[in-house]
């Protein structure tokens, strides 16, 4: 601003009358007034708890940990065929030696060894210098198992499933068909009813309807209501779904008819209500020097480590030995690089909020075929799905394999002996792999997991056969689930909606029902928030990093287990009774 | 600027000066925003990432296999063995690979405490020079780890018990085979540490210092109680971030140790 005053302005000639005519100058002062912010302005509380949460909220690092508690049973028996690998004869524990050393063929199972996450057996001669240069200490917890991330980033449609339902040929469908069933009749309450059994959690209920798959169109409708669910047994709501049987004639339901059905929430709008149903496909993000695998301190399971004295005359190499033959340890898995999900989306499009602990089994150690793959619906509570047959390409998992070989002259043979042994090479970074069966729902916005991506792999029986009578295009195996969650962020427990013409709040993986007129949408919850339904992370954020953590209760499932399968898997068709009868 | 005549009437004259000002208030409230944020970093130390990562030896070749093993071989001063290749009369004793010269054969065998609580200590620094170096990591070498001798104990022939000689590696002995050092260089850019040794002997309550070479082949001897700390007290340990490994060299020589052919070796150091 100017400061205004008064000049007076005198014309040189006239101050001085010799002074030259000169321009004349005015200085002027611009002074220059700062007001101070008022006091409320200036002023700031520093909350240390808001401090902490806005660097949570804004972080998307995270370095997550994955606790192993692992569970198996080393049940399958067999024994080394003649001509026998010795590095496999002279490590089994014995199960019959008695017997073993009348028939000179010595029945038994692998050591303990041949199972865990980081194999201490540094004198193992299997992995020759000429194929492996030896046994490499740091490699100690790759040669069984690899722990990798993954992160589903698709949705695939066409992949085809198969499932037996009793004493039926193998049923096959596309999985964008939906799920399986086969119908059997019967009575409830007095009402006649259409029983529809499936492999896997239906996902339906009462009022829902179900949209069933071609062989099911009556009087051109193939859409109808769930009348009821389960059949009086125990937990059987969840696999059995029940029609009413208005008199429906002909051959459109007949008891044994099997076909496949999708969800319907709303029948007069099937366009946005209808489930899809999918095959996760995930990426693998990390590699092997990524993964850290440690004992986890001096933690064991509640399943006892078992071991046993070997007298020498009951080996066949007459050297007594302690052999050990089941474990009870459990390990961490921690990775070396941190994860940054920023601008990462999921298979269906939205914000990765979960990251897949990812197992492969590998085998160095050459015991076993290449690996196979199936989902829990393939698995059969006391036997060996059909599935799982060399003869179904379907069931052969994608990874790379190899082929080592070792030779070596027994007595009895005049010639050496070559024996080839497989490997299940581990996925690397970029590499892809099938997940869960899935259904998604646009008008929920809600994934389902239907049934969990399972892998199986069984002894080479040419190196070890695990039964007399086994099937040698179908063995005896392990299974194990290959994808866990690790949970990052939850999404709302309700469904937000927003007016077509909004755009503040509304995210970019919004759903725009046409139905509706509305985007609809799950929030993201705050990291640290639990709503009233318990749902929420609450991990610990520190370092700029959030630290997630996932224990894992890794099963091998066997085809020969003592304990029941059936906590993963179960169907009942039972005939049905009604309650008033 | 304008040209401006004043005419002159003997009457108090105004200039009248533009001067153009706007404002913008837009953006001002962010600005404050900014500026607290700024404040309050400043104030409350930004988060820093403290996180730490494990630091694996680097594996090497002996004879075309591939090892991982973290050698040490820690020599001892026994001064009643006389050792005929030294010519230095107060330096007559023999350096041992073996506690045998601290602790009785009863100690060791049976554990006891003054064996079971000595212990080696490796200390990193970020310098050699004792004027400036700051410890920044000590790595413990218990003695409940290491390789075995034979010895005598009473009757007993042939008695296994500790020696001072580790392999360390991802199985076995494993303490002290990891550095466990921050993940990121952006608060403490080291990557390069002088590391030292001592032992703490548990019968007499007092550290020994080692060194990298035993004092009768120092190049002064005529006087091997003095010499330079800085060349004769580290090894140097070289960490790379990228592949989170580590490497162990002589100081102030180039050469790589701690592999089985050419273990990271101390020495009593004796004082005079």
């Amino acid at each position: 601003m100017m400061d205004v005053q008064n000049y007076l302005v005198v014309k040189p000639d006239l101050l001085n009358a010799e002074a030259p005519q000169t321009d004349i100058s005015i200085n002027t002062q611009l002074n220059e007034t700062q007001s101070e912010i008022v006091e409320y302005d200036q002023t700031s509380n520093i909350s240390l708890i808001t401090v902490f949460d806005n660097e949570r909220q804004q972080s998307n690092i995270f370095r997550p940990t994955v606790k192993i508690s692992y569970i198996y049973e080393n049940n399958i028996e067999g024994y080394c065929p003649n001509p026998s690998w010795s590095n496999y004869l002279n490590k089994l524990y014995y199960t019959k030696p008695t017997q073993s050393l009348i028939s000179q063929q010595w029945s038994g199972v692998p050591s303990y060894e041949e199972f865990e996450f980081i194999r201490t057996d540094i004198n193992n001669p299997q992995l020759n210098k000429t194929s492996f240069k030896g046994f490499i200490t740091k490699s100690s917890s790759t040669y069984n198992w690899a722990v990798r991330l993954s992160y589903p980033f698709e949705n695939l449609t066409g992949v085809t499933m198969s499932h037996n339902f009793q004493s039926n040929p193998p049923f096959n469908w596309v999985v964008s068909d939906g799920i399986p069933f086969i119908i059997s009749v019967g009575i409830d309450n007095g009402l006649q009813i259409l029983q529809f059994n499936c492999p896997v959690k239906h996902g339906l209920s009462i009022g829902e309807y179900v949209n069933l798959s071609s062989g099911f169109t009556y009087n051109n409708i193939n859409t109808y209501q769930v009348y009821s669910l389960g059949n009086n047994t125990y937990g059987s709501d969840e696999y059995i779904f029940n029609l009413y049987n208005v008199g429906y004639t002909g051959n459109t339901f007949f008891s044994g008819k099997i076909g496949t059905f999708k969800r319907v929430i709303d029948i007069y709008n099937t366009g946005e209500t209808t489930s899809r149903y999918y095959i996760r496909n995930h990426k693998i993000i990390t590699n092997a020097e990524d993964t850290i695998i440690t004992r986890s301190g001096f933690e064991e399971n509640s399943y006892s480590n078992k071991a046993a004295y070997q007298l020498s005359a009951l080996t066949p190499n007459k050297i007594a030995n302690i052999s050990r033959y089941q474990s009870s340890y459990t390990y961490n898995a921690t990775f070396e690089r941190d994860f940054d999900l920023s601008n990462m989306l999921d298979n269906n499009g939205k914000p990765v909020t979960e990251l897949f602990a990812t197992f492969q089994w590998c085998g160095y150690f050459g015991w076993h075929n290449r690996l196979q793959r199936g989902w829990q619906l393939n698995l059969t509570s006391g036997t060996t799905n059909n599935w799982f047959d060399f003869t179904n390409t379907d069931s052969y998992e994608t990874n790379l394999q190899t082929v080592y070989t070792q030779v070596e002259r027994t007595l009895s043979n005049v010639n050496p002996n070559t024996f080839f042994f497989n490997i299940n090479l581990p996925k690397k970074s970029g590499d892809t792999v099938y997940g869960d069966f899935c259904e998604y729902n646009d008008s929920e916005q809600l994934e389902r997991v239907v049934s969990s991506y399972m892998n199986k792999f069984t002894y080479n029986q040419t190196l070890f056969t695990t039964d007399v009578t086994a099937n040698l295009t179908n063995p005896n195996g392990y299974y194990y689930q290959v994808h866990f969650p690790i949970t990052l962020k939850i999404f709302s427990e309700y469904i937000e909606t927003a007016a077509p013409n909004s755009v503040v709040g509304v995210p970019s993986y919004a759903f725009f029902s046409q139905n509706q007129n509305l985007w609809l949408w799950r929030d993201i919850y705050e990291y640290g928030f639990i709503d009233s339904q318990g749902r929420g992370v609450d991990y610990p954020f520190l370092n700029e990093a959030h630290y997630p953590f996932k224990n894992v209760v890794f099963k091998l499932y066997s085809d020969e287990s003592s304990f029941n399968v059936t906590d993963f898997y179960k169907i009942t068709i039972i005939p049905l009774t009604d309650p008033c009868e | 600027m304008n040209k401006l005549e004043v005419i002159f009437n003997n009457t108090s004259k105004d200039l009248i000066i533009p001067l153009e000002s706007s404002w913008d208030f837009y953006g001002q409230q962010q600005g404050v925003e900014e500026y607290e944020t700024s404040v309050i970093e400043q104030i409350l130390n930004k988060d820093q990432d403290f996180e730490v990562s494990r630091f694996e030896h680097n594996s090497y070749y002996t004879n075309t296999k591939e090892e991982t093993s973290l050698n040490y071989e820690f020599w001892l001063y026994n001064p009643n063995l006389i050792n005929p290749n030294t010519t230095i009369p107060s330096l007559s004793g023999t350096w041992e690979n073996s506690y045998t010269s601290k602790f009785s054969n009863n100690e060791i065998y049976y554990q006891q405490e003054t064996f079971k609580k000595s212990f080696w200590k490796l200390d990193l620094y970020d310098s050699p020079s004792t004027l400036n170096q700051k410890n920044y990591i000590t790595i413990v070498l218990p003695t409940h780890q290491g390789l075995l001798q034979q010895i005598q104990v009473g009757f007993f022939q042939n008695v296994l018990i500790k020696k001072p000689k580790y392999v360390l590696d991802y199985l076995g002995d494993k303490e002290g085979f990891f550095i466990y050092w921050l993940k990121k260089r952006n608060y403490l850019d080291l990557s390069t540490f002088y590391m030292s040794a001592k032992f703490f002997n548990g019968v007499t309550g007092q550290f020994i210092r080692m060194m990298n070479k035993p004092q009768y082949q120092l190049t002064n001897t005529s006087n091997p109680f003095t010499f330079n700390q800085e060349e004769y007290f580290y090894y140097r340990v070289n960490l790379d971030y990228s592949t989170q490994k580590y490497e162990v060299f002589r100081y102030p020589d180039i050469i790589r140790v701690g592999s089985v052919l050419e273990p990271i070796k101390w020495y009593e150091y004796v004082n005079p």
